[in-house]
Protein backbone atom coordinates (compact mmCIF):
# COMPACT_ATOMS: atom_id res chain seq x y z
CA UNK A 1 0.00 0.00 0.00
CA UNK A 2 1.44 3.37 -1.01
CA UNK A 3 2.12 5.70 1.90
CA UNK A 4 2.06 8.82 -0.25
CA UNK A 5 -0.97 10.36 -1.91
CA UNK A 6 -0.88 9.68 -5.64
CA UNK A 7 -2.81 12.79 -6.67
CA UNK A 8 -3.03 16.35 -5.41
CA UNK A 9 -5.91 17.54 -3.25
CA UNK A 10 -7.93 20.62 -4.28
CA UNK A 11 -6.30 23.93 -3.37
CA UNK A 12 -9.56 25.41 -2.18
CA UNK A 13 -10.77 23.80 1.04
CA UNK A 14 -14.48 23.99 1.79
CA UNK A 15 -14.86 22.28 5.15
CA UNK A 16 -16.41 19.17 3.63
CA UNK A 17 -14.10 16.21 4.19
CA UNK A 18 -15.18 14.47 0.97
CA UNK A 19 -14.97 17.51 -1.29
CA UNK A 20 -11.64 18.57 0.25
CA UNK A 21 -10.06 15.19 -0.48
CA UNK A 22 -8.66 14.12 -3.85
CA UNK A 23 -12.23 13.27 -4.85
CA UNK A 24 -12.83 17.02 -5.07
CA UNK A 25 -10.69 17.13 -8.20
CA UNK A 26 -13.77 15.93 -10.07
CA UNK A 27 -16.73 18.19 -9.26
CA UNK A 28 -19.07 16.31 -11.58
CA UNK A 29 -18.77 13.15 -9.48
CA UNK A 30 -17.96 14.48 -6.02
CA UNK A 31 -21.22 16.36 -5.62
CA UNK A 32 -23.38 13.29 -6.39
CA UNK A 33 -21.14 11.30 -4.03
CA UNK A 34 -21.71 13.79 -1.22
CA UNK A 35 -25.46 13.65 -1.84
CA UNK A 36 -25.38 9.84 -1.82
CA UNK A 37 -23.49 9.75 1.48
CA UNK A 38 -26.06 12.06 3.05
CA UNK A 39 -28.96 9.92 1.80
CA UNK A 40 -27.32 6.70 3.01
CA UNK A 41 -27.18 8.04 6.57
CA UNK A 42 -30.39 10.04 6.60
CA UNK A 43 -32.65 8.60 3.99
CA UNK A 44 -33.29 4.93 4.56
CA UNK A 45 -34.91 2.21 6.61
CA UNK A 46 -31.77 1.01 8.40
CA UNK A 47 -30.71 2.82 11.54
CA UNK A 48 -27.28 4.50 11.69
CA UNK A 49 -25.86 2.25 14.43
CA UNK A 50 -26.39 -0.84 12.29
CA UNK A 51 -25.07 0.90 9.18
CA UNK A 52 -21.95 1.77 11.14
CA UNK A 53 -21.31 -1.87 12.03
CA UNK A 54 -21.54 -2.77 8.35
CA UNK A 55 -19.28 0.14 7.41
CA UNK A 56 -16.70 -0.94 9.99
CA UNK A 57 -16.83 -4.56 8.82
CA UNK A 58 -16.08 -3.26 5.33
CA UNK A 59 -13.27 -1.06 6.65
CA UNK A 60 -11.72 -4.00 8.44
CA UNK A 61 -11.78 -6.33 5.42
CA UNK A 62 -10.55 -3.69 2.98
CA UNK A 63 -7.97 -2.63 5.57
CA UNK A 64 -8.70 1.07 5.19
CA UNK A 65 -7.03 2.72 8.18
CA UNK A 66 -8.99 5.94 7.74
CA UNK A 67 -12.33 4.15 7.59
CA UNK A 68 -11.51 1.90 10.54
CA UNK A 69 -10.67 4.84 12.79
CA UNK A 70 -13.81 6.87 12.10
CA UNK A 71 -17.07 6.75 14.03
CA UNK A 72 -19.99 8.72 12.63
CA UNK A 73 -21.67 10.96 15.21
CA UNK A 74 -25.12 9.86 14.06
CA UNK A 75 -24.22 6.23 14.74
CA UNK A 76 -23.05 6.99 18.26
CA UNK A 77 -26.15 9.07 18.87
CA UNK A 78 -28.14 6.04 17.73
CA UNK A 79 -26.51 3.84 20.37
CA UNK A 80 -23.30 2.56 18.77
CA UNK A 81 -20.76 1.64 21.46
CA UNK A 82 -17.15 0.49 21.29
CA UNK A 83 -18.32 -2.82 22.78
CA UNK A 84 -20.47 -3.27 19.68
CA UNK A 85 -17.57 -2.25 17.45
CA UNK A 86 -15.36 -4.84 19.15
CA UNK A 87 -17.80 -7.50 17.96
CA UNK A 88 -17.09 -6.75 14.30
CA UNK A 89 -14.29 -9.31 14.07
CA UNK A 90 -14.01 -12.55 12.16
CA UNK A 91 -15.58 -14.30 15.15
CA UNK A 92 -18.69 -12.12 15.15
CA UNK A 93 -21.01 -15.14 15.09
CA UNK A 94 -19.84 -15.89 18.64
CA UNK A 95 -19.90 -12.26 19.77
CA UNK A 96 -22.50 -10.46 21.85
CA UNK A 97 -23.93 -8.76 18.77
CA UNK A 98 -27.63 -9.44 18.38
CA UNK A 99 -28.95 -11.75 15.66
CA UNK A 100 -29.97 -8.95 13.33
CA UNK A 101 -26.52 -7.39 13.58
CA UNK A 102 -24.92 -10.73 12.85
CA UNK A 103 -27.12 -11.25 9.79
CA UNK A 104 -26.13 -7.80 8.53
CA UNK A 105 -22.49 -8.84 8.78
CA UNK A 106 -23.23 -12.11 6.94
CA UNK A 107 -24.71 -9.96 4.18
CA UNK A 108 -21.58 -7.78 4.18
CA UNK A 109 -19.23 -10.75 4.15
CA UNK A 110 -21.00 -12.34 1.19
CA UNK A 111 -20.34 -9.15 -0.73
CA UNK A 112 -16.84 -8.49 0.59
CA UNK A 113 -15.36 -11.98 0.76
CA UNK A 114 -17.34 -14.07 -1.74
CA UNK A 115 -18.04 -11.70 -4.62
CA UNK A 116 -21.75 -11.79 -3.85
CA UNK A 117 -22.17 -15.54 -3.49
CA UNK A 118 -24.23 -16.72 -0.52
CA UNK A 119 -25.48 -20.23 0.19
CA UNK A 120 -29.27 -20.69 0.27
CA UNK A 121 -29.53 -21.31 4.00
CA UNK A 122 -27.62 -18.17 4.94
CA UNK A 123 -29.48 -16.21 2.27
CA UNK A 124 -32.80 -17.28 3.78
CA UNK A 125 -31.60 -16.20 7.23
CA UNK A 126 -30.65 -12.78 5.89
CA UNK A 127 -34.01 -12.41 4.13
CA UNK A 128 -35.82 -13.31 7.32
CA UNK A 129 -33.94 -10.71 9.35
CA UNK A 130 -34.71 -7.68 7.16
CA UNK A 131 -37.54 -6.20 5.16
CA UNK A 132 -37.00 -5.74 1.40
CA UNK A 133 -36.71 -1.99 2.02
CA UNK A 134 -33.99 -2.54 4.63
CA UNK A 135 -32.08 -4.93 2.38
CA UNK A 136 -32.15 -2.43 -0.47
CA UNK A 137 -30.86 0.28 1.84
CA UNK A 138 -28.15 -1.99 3.23
CA UNK A 139 -27.11 -2.85 -0.33
CA UNK A 140 -26.70 0.78 -1.35
CA UNK A 141 -24.88 1.61 1.86
CA UNK A 142 -22.46 -1.28 1.51
CA UNK A 143 -21.58 -0.55 -2.12
CA UNK A 144 -21.01 3.09 -1.18
CA UNK A 145 -18.87 2.29 1.87
CA UNK A 146 -16.82 -0.24 -0.07
CA UNK A 147 -16.21 2.07 -3.02
CA UNK A 148 -15.05 4.80 -0.64
CA UNK A 149 -12.68 2.51 1.27
CA UNK A 150 -11.14 1.03 -1.83
CA UNK A 151 -10.79 4.52 -3.26
CA UNK A 152 -8.85 5.63 -0.19
CA UNK A 153 -6.56 2.59 -0.42
CA UNK A 154 -6.04 2.97 -4.17
CA UNK A 155 -5.17 6.65 -4.08
CA UNK A 156 -2.50 6.14 -1.40
CA UNK A 157 -1.47 8.27 1.52
CA UNK A 158 -2.70 5.77 4.09
CA UNK A 159 -1.06 6.03 7.53
CA UNK A 160 -0.16 2.83 9.37
CA UNK A 161 -2.46 3.62 12.25
CA UNK A 162 -4.87 6.26 13.52
CA UNK A 163 -6.73 6.76 16.79
CA UNK A 164 -10.48 6.39 16.90
CA UNK A 165 -12.05 9.71 15.93
CA UNK A 166 -15.58 10.96 15.61
CA UNK A 167 -16.71 12.56 12.38
CA UNK A 168 -19.78 14.75 12.14
CA UNK A 169 -22.13 13.78 9.36
CA UNK A 170 -22.52 17.48 8.73
CA UNK A 171 -18.80 17.62 7.82
CA UNK A 172 -19.50 15.34 4.88
CA UNK A 173 -22.76 16.81 3.65
CA UNK A 174 -22.28 20.59 3.71
CA UNK B 1 -34.96 -12.38 -13.27
CA UNK B 2 -31.19 -12.19 -13.29
CA UNK B 3 -30.04 -8.84 -11.96
CA UNK B 4 -26.79 -7.32 -13.27
CA UNK B 5 -24.82 -4.19 -12.50
CA UNK B 6 -26.79 -2.48 -15.27
CA UNK B 7 -30.23 -3.30 -13.84
CA UNK B 8 -29.38 -3.25 -10.13
CA UNK B 9 -30.93 0.18 -9.67
CA UNK B 10 -34.38 -1.17 -10.49
CA UNK B 11 -34.08 -3.79 -7.76
CA UNK B 12 -32.85 -1.30 -5.17
CA UNK B 13 -35.52 1.31 -5.91
CA UNK B 14 -37.35 0.43 -2.70
CA UNK B 15 -34.45 1.79 -0.63
CA UNK B 16 -36.14 5.16 -0.25
CA UNK B 17 -34.37 8.39 -1.05
CA UNK B 18 -30.95 6.69 -1.12
CA UNK B 19 -32.02 4.91 -4.31
CA UNK B 20 -32.21 7.92 -6.64
CA UNK B 21 -28.99 9.27 -5.14
CA UNK B 22 -27.33 5.93 -5.90
CA UNK B 23 -28.51 6.09 -9.50
CA UNK B 24 -27.47 9.72 -9.89
CA UNK B 25 -23.96 8.76 -8.80
CA UNK B 26 -23.94 5.87 -11.28
CA UNK B 27 -25.08 8.13 -14.13
CA UNK B 28 -22.48 10.75 -13.21
CA UNK B 29 -19.71 8.20 -13.67
CA UNK B 30 -20.97 7.31 -17.14
CA UNK B 31 -21.57 10.88 -18.27
CA UNK B 32 -18.24 12.39 -17.19
CA UNK B 33 -15.67 12.78 -19.96
CA UNK B 34 -12.34 12.50 -18.15
CA UNK B 35 -12.15 8.76 -18.81
CA UNK B 36 -14.07 7.62 -21.91
CA UNK B 37 -17.24 5.73 -20.91
CA UNK B 38 -16.45 3.10 -23.54
CA UNK B 39 -13.25 2.39 -21.63
CA UNK B 40 -15.23 2.10 -18.39
CA UNK B 41 -17.48 -0.41 -20.13
CA UNK B 42 -14.40 -2.45 -21.02
CA UNK B 43 -13.37 -2.29 -17.36
CA UNK B 44 -16.83 -3.55 -16.41
CA UNK B 45 -16.44 -6.49 -18.76
CA UNK B 46 -12.96 -7.29 -17.48
CA UNK B 47 -14.16 -7.20 -13.86
CA UNK B 48 -17.14 -9.36 -14.80
CA UNK B 49 -14.83 -11.90 -16.37
CA UNK B 50 -12.61 -11.93 -13.27
CA UNK B 51 -15.71 -12.47 -11.10
CA UNK B 52 -16.93 -15.26 -13.38
CA UNK B 53 -20.17 -13.31 -13.71
CA UNK B 54 -21.67 -14.73 -16.90
CA UNK B 55 -24.83 -12.63 -16.65
CA UNK B 56 -22.70 -9.45 -16.68
CA UNK B 57 -20.90 -10.51 -19.84
CA UNK B 58 -24.22 -11.01 -21.60
CA UNK B 59 -25.28 -7.37 -21.19
CA UNK B 60 -23.91 -4.00 -22.27
CA UNK B 61 -24.16 -0.56 -20.77
CA UNK B 62 -26.88 1.17 -22.81
CA UNK B 63 -25.02 4.48 -23.09
CA UNK B 64 -21.88 3.22 -24.80
CA UNK B 65 -20.87 1.15 -27.78
CA UNK B 66 -17.78 -1.02 -27.82
CA UNK B 67 -16.47 -2.66 -31.00
CA UNK B 68 -16.84 -6.45 -30.69
CA UNK B 69 -13.14 -7.10 -31.34
CA UNK B 70 -12.10 -4.86 -28.44
CA UNK B 71 -14.76 -6.36 -26.23
CA UNK B 72 -13.57 -9.88 -26.96
CA UNK B 73 -9.94 -8.93 -26.43
CA UNK B 74 -10.66 -7.53 -22.98
CA UNK B 75 -12.77 -10.48 -21.89
CA UNK B 76 -10.07 -12.83 -23.14
CA UNK B 77 -7.41 -10.86 -21.25
CA UNK B 78 -5.39 -10.16 -24.39
CA UNK B 79 -5.64 -6.37 -24.32
CA UNK B 80 -2.04 -5.76 -23.28
CA UNK B 81 -0.48 -7.54 -26.23
CA UNK B 82 -2.85 -7.71 -29.19
CA UNK B 83 -2.21 -4.18 -30.47
CA UNK B 84 -5.81 -2.97 -30.34
CA UNK B 85 -5.32 -0.59 -27.42
CA UNK B 86 -3.36 2.59 -26.84
CA UNK B 87 -0.89 2.64 -23.93
CA UNK B 88 -3.24 4.72 -21.77
CA UNK B 89 -6.06 2.25 -22.34
CA UNK B 90 -3.80 -0.66 -21.44
CA UNK B 91 -2.81 1.22 -18.28
CA UNK B 92 -6.46 1.65 -17.28
CA UNK B 93 -7.37 -1.98 -17.92
CA UNK B 94 -4.26 -3.23 -16.15
CA UNK B 95 -5.03 -1.13 -13.10
CA UNK B 96 -8.62 -2.39 -13.16
CA UNK B 97 -7.39 -5.98 -13.05
CA UNK B 98 -5.26 -5.33 -9.99
CA UNK B 99 -7.99 -3.25 -8.34
CA UNK B 100 -10.41 -6.15 -8.62
CA UNK B 101 -8.07 -8.42 -6.74
CA UNK B 102 -6.54 -6.06 -4.17
CA UNK B 103 -6.48 -2.25 -4.36
CA UNK B 104 -3.51 -2.22 -2.00
CA UNK B 105 -1.49 -4.00 -4.69
CA UNK B 106 -1.77 -1.06 -7.11
CA UNK B 107 1.73 0.29 -7.60
CA UNK B 108 2.86 3.88 -8.11
CA UNK B 109 3.92 2.87 -11.61
CA UNK B 110 0.43 1.65 -12.48
CA UNK B 111 -1.15 4.83 -11.15
CA UNK B 112 1.39 7.02 -12.97
CA UNK B 113 0.71 5.21 -16.24
CA UNK B 114 -2.98 6.17 -15.97
CA UNK B 115 -2.17 9.75 -14.93
CA UNK B 116 0.11 10.26 -17.94
CA UNK B 117 -2.87 9.94 -20.27
CA UNK B 118 -5.85 10.96 -18.15
CA UNK B 119 -4.36 13.24 -15.48
CA UNK B 120 -4.97 13.33 -11.74
CA UNK B 121 -8.71 13.79 -12.21
CA UNK B 122 -8.82 10.89 -14.62
CA UNK B 123 -7.17 8.59 -12.09
CA UNK B 124 -9.67 9.71 -9.44
CA UNK B 125 -12.65 9.09 -11.73
CA UNK B 126 -11.30 5.71 -12.74
CA UNK B 127 -10.86 4.59 -9.12
CA UNK B 128 -14.34 5.88 -8.22
CA UNK B 129 -15.89 4.15 -11.21
CA UNK B 130 -14.15 0.86 -10.52
CA UNK B 131 -15.55 0.97 -6.99
CA UNK B 132 -19.13 1.31 -8.17
CA UNK B 133 -18.77 -1.05 -11.12
CA UNK B 134 -17.17 -3.80 -9.06
CA UNK B 135 -19.58 -3.10 -6.22
CA UNK B 136 -22.64 -3.35 -8.44
CA UNK B 137 -21.40 -6.61 -9.96
CA UNK B 138 -20.98 -8.07 -6.48
CA UNK B 139 -24.28 -6.68 -5.22
CA UNK B 140 -26.19 -7.91 -8.26
CA UNK B 141 -24.92 -11.43 -7.57
CA UNK B 142 -25.86 -11.13 -3.90
CA UNK B 143 -29.30 -9.83 -4.84
CA UNK B 144 -29.77 -12.86 -7.09
CA UNK B 145 -28.69 -15.21 -4.29
CA UNK B 146 -31.24 -13.63 -1.95
CA UNK B 147 -33.95 -13.83 -4.60
CA UNK B 148 -33.27 -17.52 -5.20
CA UNK B 149 -33.56 -18.16 -1.46
CA UNK B 150 -37.04 -16.67 -1.51
CA UNK B 151 -38.26 -18.47 -4.62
Amino acid sequence: MSSHLRVAVPREQTGNSIRDSALGLVPETVEPLIALNERVWNGGAVRPALLELVRLRNARLVNCVFCRSVRYDVARADGLTEDKVAGVTDGYEQSSLDEREKRALVFADAYLKSGGELDPIRAAEVRAAFTPEELAHLAIALVSFNAASRCAVSLGGMPEDLPVMEILLSQTTC
Amino acid sequence: MNTTSITLGDVLARAGSAAPAFETMWQALWSQRRVPPALLELCRLRLAQLHGAAAELAVAHPAVQVPPARRDSVIRGGFATDGQFAPGEVAVLSLAEVYAQDPAAITDGMADAVRRTYGDAGLVVLIEALGFIDGRIRMARLTNALARAGA
